[in-house]
């Protein structure tokens, strides 16, 4: 049997057949490829996707501890203004209601700014952020200047106080005829130092009760920090005088034990003022 | 929207300094040392701040005075530190 055309049949196939099979595998391969390249372009915008949203919770997570830190240092002085006793409760009220409006200010855009869902929202409500730290970088130090000038005033009255009653001992000792030279020297400089005490802290707060925002203008910003850093020197002062007029009672109290009670009993009237 | 809380702060704040400001005027104390006060035991007023009575001027009095004016010096200081803490408040960087 002659097998010549099987053979040349078969061969024939094969090499009809053997484009195909290579068609199929490089089709085969070609899908791999294609779906290797979709593969690795779904990674890469995952990747870059995963990034993006990385970086925006970034910037929510700084604008959340941003103004978390404003909130409590608003309630932080908050607490120190209803301390303050030199204003009026109607005062402090007021104070309070514009403290509380900016606190929930913060507060609401925090949860603005941790729903966002866009770079470009996400972008102008922390700039804003930015914006109104001017604000607050000015009004709190203010603030802080007039309470510590509140309380440098309650802290004078409270030593005028105790000076009329020394006055009154000092007198009750000279009558008594105690020589009270040195006493009545550092009762002099009691008053001079309550009455300086006063006047820097009026001072204090004068000088910065005018200022205005920055709103970041460089030169503005600059006259507001020279003068709360004038205010700021002006307190300093106030501190020293209430320590020197603090020494003067000491002075005083020491002299008097060492002069001993005088009259029926250590206790004087006040009604006595010195000239 | 910024804005709008940078003009409210500022006129409330404004505001508030200015009343204060003329009420604290109004409220300045004179030195009764340099003679332009009588504290007479008829015109006590409530103590403030840990004070005995104004018109005590036992040894006992004058002791808790002093002490009430130390712990006024004590929170003065404190009062201080806040105003450096505010001026050297740096914000956040976004």
């Amino acid at each position: 049997m002659n097998r010549l055309p099987y053979i040349l049949a078969a061969s024939l196939g094969l090499v009809v057949l053997a484009p195909v099979v290579a068609s199929a595998q490089t089709g085969a391969a070609n899908v791999g490829v294609s779906a290797e390249v979709r593969t690795t372009a779904a990674s890469t915008s995952v990747k870059a996707s995963a990034a993006a949203t990385a970086a925006m919770d970034k910037k929510k997570d700084r604008a959340h501890q941003e103004l978390q830190r404003r909130v409590d240092a608003l309630a932080s002085i908050n607490a120190r203004v209803q301390a303050m006793q030199q204003v009026t409760p109607s005062f402090k009220q007021s104070l309070a209601n514009a403290i509380q409006t900016q606190t929930s200010a913060f507060q609401a855009l925090d949860a603005k700014i941790q729903a966002d869902t866009d770079e470009a929202t996400l972008k102008a409500d922390v700039q804003s952020i930015t914006q109104s730290y001017r604000v607050y970088a000015l009004v709190v130090p203010q603030i802080h200047i007039a309470a510590a000038a509140d309380r440098a005033v309650s802290i004078s009255t409270m030593m005028q106080t105790l000076g009329n009653k020394l006055a009154a001992r000092i007198q009750a000792a000279a009558d008594a005829g105690a020589d009270v030279t040195a006493l009545q020297t550092a009762l002099n400089d009691l008053a001079t130092k309550i009455s300086n005490a006063n006047t820097q802290a009026q001072a204090s707060v004068s000088s910065t009760a005018s200022l205005t925002p920055d709103t970041g203008d460089s030169a503005q910003m600059a006259a507001n920090t020279a003068a709360l850093k004038a205010a700021r020197a002006n307190l300093k002062t106030v501190e020293a005088d209430l320590k020197a007029a603090r020494a003067d009672i000491n002075v005083i109290v020491k002299g008097l034990a060492k002069i001993g009670p005088v009259g029926a009993n250590a206790t004087a009237s006040s009604t006595t003022s010195v000239q | 929207m910024a804005i709008k809380w940078v003009l409210a702060v500022i006129v409330i704040a404004a505001l508030a300094w200015l009343l204060w400001w003329s009420g604290w005027l109004t409220n300045k104390q004179a030195n009764p040392m340099l003679g332009n006060q009588n504290a007479t035991s008829t015109q006590e007023t409530g103590p403030i701040n840990g004070m005995s009575a104004s018109n005590d001027a036992s040894d006992e009095a004058i002791s808790q005075d002093t002490a009430a004016i130390d712990a006024q010096l004590s929170a003065y200081t404190t009062d201080t530190a806040g105003v450096d803490s505010s001026m050297n408040d740096k914000q956040i960087s976004q």
